[in-house]
């Protein structure tokens, strides 16, 4: 664990705001963790906003649906900020933003009384994905294997500069706490904690004057110290309620399930208003964007649209990143689209990011053993896999790492452990394959 | 817009830390009992520092060179092998013979393993240890400066092992005025140093406290001559190149276990073959031959104390 310079004071401020639409969005057909959508138009195809385009028939999986309503103009492969390259639907925007889908405007209470496989499925066709960044599909996990009886918000957003899941839960939080009656009824719990970092003093104040005035009492704030990775799936379960998901297993294995907030607000939208996911709110940052915002981005939208939206970004950027810096991806070129897992576009300068391929050989000084998170020995794994020897680096807990990125940005050596480890579990799992 | 973007793995964000900042915080860690040195043993003393640390950056820089390897001896590494080497040798050591370790430190002791990082045994202890395997007499004749002149005087772990009661006080001990290898005779500039670098956070406590701590034990337990519990641990940990080992050597991030439990097992196995050797051994001190046979335990003390990964059973540690 480690303290990291915010840096969200560039926009914790800002109200969520809308931006024009562009002509034409790149909608990817793999916007989550499991397995590519098949599109289910064809080009020429008239679409509605909210309307299905791709599907799949996997159980880990999640559809895509139109951001806009117009014209299917193509579908082929398009540049992607993840994959590099992935198959995409090509919408020609034709600016009426006619909806395609069916709206509803069910009460709460009327939401608590449906059938639970029912909201199951409502989330699952809306194409909901963990928006903390995993995009881990959310009826998935809305369907734990065990019985659980908590269920934690992880409202941490512990990486720097991002502020989305900050503004949505201030703006939106009947909305939030909707969806999190929904999950706790789905799930079957009776007890909610919500994961808060102590900088975030205006919502902390705001979340306990809403408990208090409604009486709440199933549901708790918990102030964690602002340390990274706090919203850690299992950092957070451990700080928040002191429990260890046990290695290799899943927080349901010790009774958790934890949902991030935006996450819990497009449960929300689908539930009580039949909206499926196509879009979400994400911060614009850095110091290479010229009007920071808190901005609502539908998926397919290009980067350097969304950033030209907020002003643009200086000459003197080098790295855009989808994402946090912690755990971000840097991508290849504006023309990349936003995804649902956009949490956050950052361009940044040379000044406050790293970009250097040097490094040097470990000196051991053990600063990343200290503060590995999950009490590995990233040392050893980056020797190891130095020399490619992913079997040693295994007994060091190549497996068990959550990719944080503490052990490299405390690094000294400034040794790429993090770009080793995924390439050392890629090769693995590879191999497990075959 | 085709922008020119960089693309790299996660994190896109770096702490400023780096090794040479962390080396030359430690070469100016080292300052205060350099400035002991001179003022205790007098030129002769600035010579052998000058001298070690000038051929430790040589032999780097031509060994960096004939190996092809990137030439980094900006980094302050070589630096404080030289001051090390220079620090843990008599007054009286003749020049040539001090550059002679210098060299087998850095040439033998660290780049032929393959550099900083790589090297299993401390260096600039790899070249006492030849210094003393060549140059026994020389290593093993103490001086203190008076009126301009180094004057042979015996240290006072070498009068207790002669079975005398050495004529020094703990203050005397503690300012570091009496005879004994140039860096590791004063307490008060050690500590200072070692100060600067918890400050920074470059060594903590564990290996030092559990190293004086374990030597204190011993020499209380065994050291007296009155039967056990009698000794006089405070002039054991005051006495010798236990502080300059403990706080400095003993630290060394390349050469000690990198888990803070295997460091107070480092530590503790240090204090041990030290006061073995002190009470028992043929040798009046044993700091920096313990320090080097706990060397190279290092990769199985790491091993047994690997941290508890979150959300593991068992550990019974
Ligand atoms: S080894 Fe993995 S979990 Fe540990 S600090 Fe590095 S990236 Fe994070
Ligand atoms: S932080 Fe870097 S130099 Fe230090 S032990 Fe870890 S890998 Fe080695």
């Amino acid at each position: 664990m480690i303290r990291l310079q915010s840096n969200k004071h560039y926009t914790e401020h800002l109200p969520i705001r809308d931006i024009a639409l562009p002509k034409e969005l790149v909608v990817p057909l793999v916007q989550h963790i499991g397995k590519v959508c098949d599109p289910v138009v064809k080009v020429g195809d008239v679409v509605g906003v909210g309307q299905l385009i791709g599907d799949s028939d996997a159980f880990i999986s999640a559809p895509v649906h139109s951001p806009v309503s117009g014209k299917v103009k193509a579908i082929r492969p398009a540049p992607h900020p993840i994959f590099g390259r992935a198959p995409a639907v090509v919408i020609e925007n034709d600016g009426e933003d006619r909806l395609g889908y069916e709206t509803r405007d069910l009460s709460l209470e009327e939401a608590l009384r449906l059938d639970k496989a029912e909201i199951v499925r409502q989330v699952r066709s809306a194409g909901i994905v963990g928006l903390g960044g995993a995009t881990f599909p959310s009826h998935v996990k809305l369907q734990p294997k065990k019985a659980v009886d908590t269920l934690v918000v992880n409202a941490a957003e512990c990486e720097p500069y991002i502020t989305s899941d900050l503004r949505l839960f201030l703006e939106k939080t009947d909305e939030v706490f909707a969806g999190i009656r929904i999950a706790m009824y789905v799930l079957g719990v009776n007890r909610a904690v919500i994961g808060v970092e102590d900088h975030n003093h205006e919502l902390i104040t705001h979340l306990r004057r809403y408990l208090a005035e409604r009486s709440i009492k199933d549901v708790e704030v918990k102030v964690l110290p602002s340390y990274y990775p706090q919203g850690g799936e299992k950092q957070l379960i451990k700080n928040a309620l002191g429990r260890e998901v046990p290695l290799g297993g899943l927080p349901a294995d010790v009774g958790v399930v934890v949902h991030n907030v935006g996450t819990l607000f497009a449960i929300y939208e689908a539930v009580l208003r039949g909206k499926p996911l196509y879009e979400r709110v994400a911060t614009v940052s850095g110091d290479g964007v010229d009007e920071p915002a808190n901005v609502r981005v539908r998926v397919g939208m290009a980067f350097s649209w969304i950033l030209d939206q907020c002003g643009g970004i200086k000459d003197s950027v080098v790295k855009v990143i989808l994402g946090g810096p912690m755990m971000g991806f840097s991508v290849p070129t504006l023309d990349v689209p936003a995804i649902k897992g956009t949490g956050a576009i950052l361009a940044l300068t040379d000044k406050s990011t790293y970009y250097s391929d040097e490094w040097e050989c470990c000196i051991r000084c053990g600063r990343c053993v200290d503060r590995c998170p999950m009490g590995l020995m990233p040392a050893d794994m980056s020797l190891a896999l130095e020399r490619d020897r992913v079997d040693l680096a295994k007994e060091y807990g190549l497996m068990d790492c959550i990719e944080c990125g503490v052990c490299t940005y405390v690094c000294p050596a400034k040794r790429p452990i993090v770009q080793w480890i995924k390439k050392g579990k890629f090769l693995e799992r590879s191999r497990g394959k075959r | 817009m085709s922008k020119q973007l960089v693309i790299t793995s996660s994190p896109h964000i770096r702490d400023k830390e780096t090794i040479s900042r962390i080396m030359w915080w430690v070469v100016i860690s080292l300052i205060p009992a350099g400035i002991s040195a001179v003022w205790v043993f007098g030129l002769p003393a600035l010579y052998l520092i000058v001298a070690c640390v000038v051929s430790a950056v040589l032999t780097e820089l031509a060994c960096q060179k004939v190996m092809g390897r990137p030439v980094r001896i900006g980094d302050g590494s070589a630096v404080i092998t030289g001051l090390l080497l220079a620090y843990n040798v008599s007054a009286g050591l003749p020049l040539w013979m001090a550059v002679l370790g210098s060299v087998f430190a850095i040439a033998i002791g660290k780049q032929v393993f393959g550099g900083l990082g790589r090297n299993i045994f401390n260096p600039a202890l790899v070249g006492r240890a030849f210094l003393m395997a060549s140059f026994p007499a020389y290593m093993t004749r103490f001086y203190v400066w008076k009126d301009g002149a180094l004057v042979s005087q015996a240290t006072p772990l070498t009068v207790v092992k002669m079975g005398g009661v050495p004529a020094v006080t703990y203050k005397t001990l503690f300012l570091g005025n009496y005879a004994g290898c140039i860096g590791e005779t004063s307490v008060l500039a050690l500590l200072i140093g070692a100060l600067i670098l918890l400050w920074r956070g470059y060594i903590s406590l564990h290996t030092p406290l559990s190293y004086i701590g374990t030597v204190a034990l011993m020499t209380w337990i065994f050291g007296g001559k009155a039967g056990w519990f009698s000794g006089d641990w405070l002039f054991h940990i005051l006495s010798g190149g236990l502080m300059l080992g403990a706080w400095f050597m003993a630290t060394d991030m390349v050469t000690s276990p990198i888990t803070k439990k295997g460091q107070v097992a480092f530590g503790i196995g240090c204090g041990l073959i030290t006061s073995i050797l002190r009470l028992w051994g043929g040798l009046p001190e044993g700091v920096s031959y313990s320090i080097l046979i706990m060397n190279a335990f290092v990769p199985y003390l790491d091993n047994l104390f690997r941290p508890r990964r979150l959300g593991e059973r068992r550990r019974w540690i």
